[in-house]
C-alpha cells in the first residue's frame, strides 16, 4: 500500500489510547516528506503523539501480533497492517526515546486501531531514538 | 472491593468466560487466568508504566508544530 493512502483519514481506536481512554479517533499526519516521523492527532482534543513506523527505520525490530489484537481489529491479511512507534521527544529529539514495548497497530483497511502492550522483556518502553536510527536494536 | 479468599488449587470466576485460577502460593503466587482471546490482560505495572509514557509523549498540535526547529 501507497504510504500516502494512510495519512489524513480518521482512525478509530475504540479503546483510546492508555492514559488516553477517552479519545477515539485520530488522524495520521507526514509533516515533512524528508524525516521519518508521523504525527497522530486526536480530533476530540489537542492532543497529538510523535511517532515513527519503524520498519522504515530497522529490520531487527519484531513481534508476533498478538491473537487479541487480531481479533478486535479484525485483520484478515498482514497487508491490512501498519505498525507505529510512539516517540517521547520531552527532551528534544537528541534524547528522544522510542516505545517499543506498545506499539500502535493500525488495520489501514478498516480503518481502526489500538496500542498493544507486548510481553517481550526484551523491548524497551524507553529504547533511544538514536539506536533506531542507526539500526542497533537487537533482539 | 471485593476479597475473596482461595486456596492453592482453587478458582473465581468473572461473570461467564474468565477463570482465575490461584496455581501456588508463598511469597509470590502463580495465577492462572482462562479468557476469551479478546480480553486484554496485562501485569497492572505494566499498563500503568505505559499510560505514563504515553502521557510524557504526548504533546499539544502546536507544541508538534514546534518540532520543526528540533530537525535543524
Amino acid at each position: 500500500m501507497n504510504s500516502k493512502e494512510i495519512l489524513d483519514v480518521k482512525y478509530l481506536f475504540p479503546q483510546g489510547l492508555p492514559g488516553f481512554e477517552n479519545l477515539r479517533t485520530f488522524v495520521l499526519f507526514k509533516p515533512y516528506e524528508e524525516y521519518p516521523f508521523y504525527y497522530l492527532n486526536s480530533e476530540e482534543k489537542d492532543v497529538s503523539f510523535l511517532m515513527i513506523n519503524p520498519f522504515e527505520l530497522t529490520n531487527t525490530y519484531e513481534f508476533e501480533l498478538p491473537l487479541q489484537c487480531q481479533e478486535s481489529l479484525n485483520i484478515k491479511n498482514i497487508s491490512e497492517v501498519t505498525v507505529f512507534n510512539i516517540v517521547n521527544a520531552r527532551e528534544g529529539l537528541d534524547t528522544a526515546t522510542v516505545n517499543l514495548q506498545a506499539p500502535v497497530i493500525i488495520n489501514i483497511k478498516k480503518s481502526v486501531g489500538m496500542q498493544i502492550v507486548l510481553s517481550d522483556n526484551n523491548l524497551n518502553l524507553k529504547e533511544p531514538l538514536k539506536n533506531l536510527l542507526e539500526g542497533m536494536v537487537k533482539k | 472491593m471485593l476479597v475473596l479468599s482461595r486456596r492453592k488449587g482453587e478458582s473465581l470466576n468473572i461473570g461467564e468466560n474468565i477463570t482465575i485460577t490461584i496455581l501456588d502460593t508463598g511469597e509470590s503466587i502463580k495465577i492462572g487466568i482462562d479468557a476469551p482471546r479478546t480480553i486484554q490482560i496485562y501485569r497492572s505495572e505494566v499498563f500503568q508504566a505505559i499510560q505514563a509514557e504515553n502521557k510524557l509523549s504526548a504533546k499539544t498540535k502546536t507544541n508538534m508544530l514546534e518540532l520543526k526547529n528540533l530537525f535543524e
